[in-house]
């Protein structure tokens, strides 16, 4: 039952089992622990991080020989990096969040702000300025709209996103003319550029590996159960103690800044940025992402962004199509899937131990007394 | 002077325009619990079908608008089909993504059948003006103005005087009473969603006129409407009339002077103060179940 | 402990809780009974911040905002609702721990930076859980996902969560509703063995006369959101205006 500890990408975490002094009763007190821990510290998080990751860099080498393929593998791992920021927001805490791609737009701008401008941030500069950057604004506007339920959040976010797409329009010192920059210097990294599809996807790979870390680190940690009490029932949880404002705050911020984040990958690799790169098919394609994979894992939006990056490959004569396709797919996953591919796994696996019991449904009025 | 009376005569307009978007996805609201994310869209969708059907089936204006408008009450009735009836039983979240599905479903299709070109809507009025203190003032602003104000006595009296007007209200206040009580949840969620799209495609079709029509039209106008609904308060009609006024003359007037740049920003600064200072939800619902 | 005074809660005309005052000493159980309607649930929601409520809330001494929802744990205020609010994405266990005293450590900081801080209250938590959950007889579902338990043992759920925070006074809501007499029984034995245990003081809304009786030191009845009696069991169900307020004919509501 021990879970693997991920060599040298940060400091070892601490398994569940480490037999610190214990709390009570001396000796006894540790194995006892450990048989109390809730069943999600069981689940051996790091080591399919680490299986994933590793996998990902033996397979995909070997599997895309074209560029074409290359860069859709790339693709697929930016979007993962939002994706996973937008389980936070959305699959873990519940928020209706409509912002993510004005997040991979600022990030965007911001990385290539940084670069073009007077500053000559090099890469690492570029990213880390872009994540701040979101990390503040989802801050701001966090905190404003703190206390308000669902759809006012929900319709807080969408003006966030038209306020930002007026701003972006007009501030061309920042987003350059018309809105978009080009000739976005490319990844620059200790003394190497990394320009070719092959070069920038163990970048990509580095970049997610780490995203996935902090995933994990999450899912074991009091702010997931935290998350779930306020996005199921923020008011019951309120009332039992839950600080459901500050967890949802935190995992908002911190899904936004993965959208800063990815923001800023795309610039120096595809040489441009301009926020109708990242407009409302995009915006959908997230929401599509995260229902078809999964909402209720940290994997999902890895699965999903698998199948939006495969699908248009897969269906030639596509583009006028592409909407309309993404449009009835999100229909037909939220009517017939709701819990997507790796909840269906789920309820699969648990079917075949013949433990499943159907969850009521939410709200059902149960006999009142 | 006359920069005032033209920039008063655009918020107005505005404004008219705004309540009528507005009180459009408030009326399904009330009457279904659902957030339509389609309706700018809708508002968009209202204004090619005019253009089909001035341009290409050679209609006269006022002809092919009212036709642009049944057949817009037709696709409300198709909408309730495919995004509510399948999704009765489950959250009503899953159902507002619904809607964001329908919204780039008929952006596809708008954009396959028209292409994605700008199209133009020609006026019966066409591009005369008033001349008002001094000011020329588009006389479309007037019809816009006229005509929202016509169709939202019509709206207010339907909800006051009418059976459907009563029932949505049941509904609004306690779906479940409302539905013991004999109220065919199914019969108003159609028809409110009719009437949802008509007004949706009635302020597509006003607004054409005076800018492009394209895919992107209604999205703008919807948020900015749905701004106005937080603002005047999601509940009360009056008050989406008023906040729709206000955040019309606000953008118009305060922008043109102090901010042009930027007026497009008002309506929802004025949203983030709303609130900020005032953040009950829409309804509370889960109070009355504990 | 508790001592609320003056309470009043409106739906729109509509007087739900028309100034009820009313204390819970120390080591009392005290009983909240009165037709349906009278406002008990909505006086026991407007001291848990659930809905608006004008008057005075005092905890231990301390004075307790009303309509804030957040506040209530920390004033040490542990409620049991009338339906089970289970939450079932969670394991018991993870439910029970929604609530736990010790709240430190477990946000953003505690979950990378201070990771040794978080496990080490972690694990403490997790047995406060576990006896809690064992208290109320629930330690074999420790792991169990809360989805699959039933209407009785979500019951239990509840009223293990609200144990864990430590809270200085108990407020439950028909308990009992839902369970079959052994059922009821059992809760009672577990209501008790809380108070003498624990030494928590209780507020309990119920209807069932004799488990009131087992109970409670004393008994408040309301009416049409006023508190028209109060004194021990056994006596109050003799008096008269209790007797018309149950039995009493057709009252226009307040």
């Amino acid at each position: 039952m021990t879970d693997a500890t991920t060599p040298g990408a940060k400091p070892a975490p601490p398994t569940g089992d480490t037999p610190a002094a214990g709390p009570t009763g001396g000796g006894t007190a540790a194995p006892y622990a450990k048989r109390l821990r809730p069943g999600i510290y069981r689940r051996h998080h790091y080591l399919a991080v680490v299986v994933f990751v590793a996998a990902t860099a033996v397979l995909a080498p070997m599997f895309a020989e074209s560029r074409s393929t290359q860069f859709l593998v790339n693709l697929w791992l930016v979007y993962s990096i939002t994706g996973i920021g937008f389980y936070w927001v959305f699959g873990l805490a519940g928020r209706f969040a409509f912002c993510q791609t004005f997040m991979m737009a600022l990030g965007g701008y911001m990385g290539a702000w940084v670069a073009q401008s007077s500053l000559e941030g090099g890469f690492l500069v570029q990213v880390a300025l872009a994540v701040v950057a979101s990390a503040v604004v989802a801050t701001v506007v966090g905190l404003l709209v703190r206390r308000a339920q669902a759809f006012y959040f929900a319709i807080a976010t969408i003006a966030v996103a038209e306020m930002g797409r007026v701003f972006f329009s007009k501030a061309e010192w920042f987003t350059g003319m018309n809105g978009t920059r080009t000739g976005i210097p490319p990844i620059r990294l200790f003394g190497r550029d990394y320009i070719a599809e092959d070069e920038v996807f163990w970048i990509f790979l580095g970049g997610l590996a780490l995203v996935l870390l902090l995933a994990a680190v999450i899912e074991r940690s009091p702010l997931r159960r935290d998350g779930v009490a306020a996005r199921d029932n923020a008011l019951v949880a309120a009332v039992v103690g839950v600080p459901t404002g500050r967890a949802q705050l935190t995992l908002f911020v911190l899904g936004s800044a993965m959208g800063g984040l990815s923001g800023a990958l795309m610039g120096p690799w595809t040489g441009t940025t301009g926020d109708t790169s990242f407009g409302i098919e995009l915006a959908i394609g997230i929401f599509l992402m995260l229902l078809l994979g999964g909402i209720g894992s940290m994997w999902g939006p890895v699965v999903g962004a698998a199948f939006y990056v495969a699908v248009p490959d897969l269906l030639s004569g596509f583009d006028k199509y592409a909407t309309i396709v993404y449009g009835a797919l999100l229909l037909v996953t939220i009517i017939l899937m709701p819990e997507g591919i790796v909840g269906g796994l789920g309820r699969l696996r648990l079917r075949l131990e013949g433990r499943w019991r159907r969850i009521r449904p939410k709200g059902a009025v149960d006999a009142v007394g | 002077m006359e920069k005032f009376v033209a920039l008063t005569a655009s918020g107005i307009a505005y404004g008219a325009v705004l309540a009528l978007v507005a009180l459009g996805f408030i009326v399904l609201y009330k009457a279904t619990g659902i957030i339509n994310f389609a309706h700018g869209d809708l508002v968009g969708l209202g204004a090619y079908l005019a253009v089909w059907a001035v341009d290409d089936l050679n209609l006269p204006s006022v002809a092919g608008y009212l036709v642009a408008l049944v057949l817009m009450a037709a696709v409300g009735v198709v909408m309730e089909r495919i995004v509510r009836a399948p999704l009765r039983d489950k959250p009503v979240l899953v159902v507002v993504i619904a809607t964001l599905a329908m919204a780039i479903v008929i952006r596809g299709l708008i954009a396959l059948w028209q292409g994605s070109n700008p199209k133009t809507l020609v006026s019966p009025v066409g591009n005369r003006a008033l001349h008002v203190a001094g000011a020329a003032v588009a006389q479309q602003r007037v019809v816009i103005v006229v005509v929202a104000t016509l169709s939202i006595a019509g709206l207010v009296l339907l909800f006051q005087r009418t059976s459907f007007g009563r029932q949505v209200r049941a509904l609004a206040a306690d779906p479940d009473t409302a539905v013991l009580m004999g109220v065919r949840g199914t019969y108003v969620a159609m028809a409110a969603f009719a009437l949802s799209a008509v007004f949706a495609g009635l302020a597509g079709i006003l607004v054409a006129p005076l800018s492009a029509v394209d895919l992107n039209f209604g999205f703008s106008l919807m948020v900015t409407a749905f701004a106005v609904a937080v603002v005047g308060g999601f509940g009360s009609l009056g008050g989406v009339i008023v906040g729709a006024l206000v955040i019309g003359l606000v953008q118009q007037l305060v922008g043109g002077y102090l901010w042009p740049e930027y007026a497009g920003l008002l309506p929802y600064i004025l949203m983030f103060v709303v609130i900020s200072l005032r953040p009950e939800g829409l309804i509370v619902v889960e109070r009355s179940r504990l | 402990m508790l001592s609320a005074d003056g309470i009043e809660v409106r739906f729109g005309a509509v007087r739900a809780v028309d100034g009820v005052s009313l204390e819970v000493g120390d080591g009392e159980i005290v009983g909240l009974v009165g037709p349906n309607g009278s406002g008990k649930t909505t006086f026991l929601n407007a001291v848990c911040g659930v809905v608006p409520a004008r008057g005075r809330l005092e905890v231990a001494g301390h004075p307790v905002r009303l309509g804030a929802p957040r506040v209530v744990a920390r004033a040490g205020i542990g409620r049991v609702f009338q339906a089970p609010q289970t939450f079932e994405a969670l394991s018991c266990i993870e439910n029970v721990l929604l609530a736990s005293a010790d709240a430190r450590a477990r946000g953003l900081l505690g979950a990378t930076v201070l990771r040794p801080v978080m496990w080490r209250r972690e694990r403490r938590r997790w047995l406060e859980a576990h006896e809690a959950l064992a208290l109320v007889g629930l330690e074999g579902a420790t792991a169990t996902p809360a989805h699959m338990l039933t209407y009785g043992e979500r019951r239990l759920l509840d009223v293990a969560r609200a144990i864990v925070s430590a809270p200085r006074v108990l407020l439950l809501d028909e308990p009992s509703a839902g369970l079959n007499d052994s059922e009821t029984a059992a809760l009672g034995d577990l209501l008790l063995r809380v108070h003498e245990e624990r030494g928590v003081p209780i507020l309990v809304i119920e209807h069932k006369i004799d488990f009131l009786d087992r109970l409670c030191d004393r008994v408040v009845v309301l009416d049409v959101g006023r508190v028209i009696a109060t004194g021990p069991p056994d006596e109050i169900w003799r008096d008269e205006r209790v007797m018309s307020a149950y039995l009493g004919a057709t009252r226009a509501e307040g």
